[in-house]
């Protein structure tokens, strides 16, 4: 588990450095998409070390939660650009609460593995 | 498959174990290692919207840089228009010159002379009108916009819209102590806080100039309905003023054609034909 933490840090600060060696430009206006975009593939990733820990992994669960996260996030940023409405927060709030909650739930875990 | 003894909590297991476990089950780790992947490009995005801003402040250097480099511009545009009126008084002593010489100079310096005129790089007198308007000094009342109670290019855009339509025939607008003469190739934009007429910036009072039947072109702003009433409405004061002698100054920016020529030119006709 420490192991997959480590290697997904180490591959994140890679990404990172390619990201900014890499001539990829997105416009601003797509900025409250690409934050839900942070946002999901956040979740999705804790969620898979969620399954990890608790030794249930199932990779289509994590895809299905990923690509359902990502609709519903910019769906409801495309509704609200239509409609002339900023709702961001409410495709950002309801995934930084699961981050939240996932987060919680790795701690948790760890804490009670160390009880026992 | 996972044994039973390995798939549950109760077994602490030892880091061996757990290597072993994730080696059951490669493609969760690949999932979250892209996943990871994805978020180390995505957390790069807002670095390389900064590192660009640092660059673009290096390259235009510091504030006061700036103000000099704005100040220097707006001299040697100075320099450049006392250029363009010595050039234009040159062009008139040739008028002159050519006019004295024969009777077709003569023909040609008047169509020159119309032309000109026309054209508003000449200096023009005659009777008209001086409208005056102002920005209110009272307070605007608490909760209401402020934007209503200013003047904007658009006012100034209809007023001397409806001056051409009531018979202005040569127009220009004051702000302080710039005058600009309104011409074919004149653009009254909004640039902030102030209006960009012949890319000059003025601000509030502004007084529009123009020659024309003083009647006419009073009755064209005045009144139910017209150009003026709005204005007044959101406090925006406006004082008319008939005159018999007003002094417009030449265009002095530059008139430059890239692209026109005279349709005689082009036999062939084009899409407008």
């Amino acid at each position: 588990m420490i192991f997959v933490l480590i290697l997904a840090i180490v591959i994140t600060a890679i990404g990172f450095i390619l990201g900014t060696l890499l001539t990829i430009n997105i416009p601003t206006v797509y900025y409250s998409f690409i934050s839900v975009v942070l946002l999901a593939l956040t979740d999705s990733l804790l969620f898979g070390l969620h399954q990890l820990r608790e030794k249930k992994p199932d990779a289509w669960k994590i895809i299905f939660r990923l690509i359902l996260e990502l609709f519903f996030g910019c769906f409801i940023i495309f509704f609200g650009d239509q409609g002339g409405l900023d709702l961001y927060l409410v495709a950002a709030i309801p995934l930084g609460v699961s981050i939240m909650f996932n987060i919680h739930v790795l701690i948790m875990n760890n804490n009670s593995r160390k009880k026992i | 498959m996972i044994s039973k003894k390995e798939n549950t909590n109760d077994n602490p297991g030892t880091k061996i174990r757990d290597v072993d476990y994730l080696w059951q089950h490669p493609e969760i780790v690949v999932i979250i290692l892209i996943l990871a992947f994805l978020i180390g490009l995505i957390l790069s995005l807002p670095f390389k919207v900064l590192k660009e801003k640092e660059t673009k402040s290096f390259i235009l250097g510091s504030r006061q840089d700036l103000i000099n480099q704005v100040l220097a511009l707006s001299k040697e545009k100075d320099e450049l228009k006392d250029a363009l009126m010595k050039e234009r008084e040159q062009l008139g002593s040739l008028e002159q010159s050519l006019g004295k010489k024969e009777k077709e100079g003569k023909l040609l310096l008047q169509r020159f002379r119309d032309a000109s005129l026309l054209a508003g790089v000449r200096a023009v007198s005659g009777k008209g009108i001086i409208l005056r308007l102002e920005e209110s000094d009272e307070n605007i009342p608490a909760g209401e916009e402020i934007a209503p109670y200013l003047i904007h290019h658009e006012d100034l855009l209809n007023i001397t819209n409806e001056l051409w339509a009531a018979g202005a025939e040569a127009m220009a607008i004051r702000s302080h102590e710039t005058i600009e003469r309104i011409v074919v190739s004149t653009a009254i934009r909004c640039a902030g806080p102030v209006v960009n007429i012949n890319n000059q910036p003025m601000s509030p009072p502004f007084e529009i100039l123009a020659i024309g039947d003083p009647k006419g072109l009073r009755q064209a702003l005045e009144g139910p309905g017209r150009v003026l009433q709005p204005l007044a409405f959101f406090r925006i004061s406006y004082s008319i003023k008939e005159s018999d002698s007003i002094t417009l100054p030449p265009y002095s920016g530059a008139i430059s054609t890239q692209f026109i020529t005279p349709a005689e030119d082009n036999p062939d006709g084009g899409d407008g034909q």
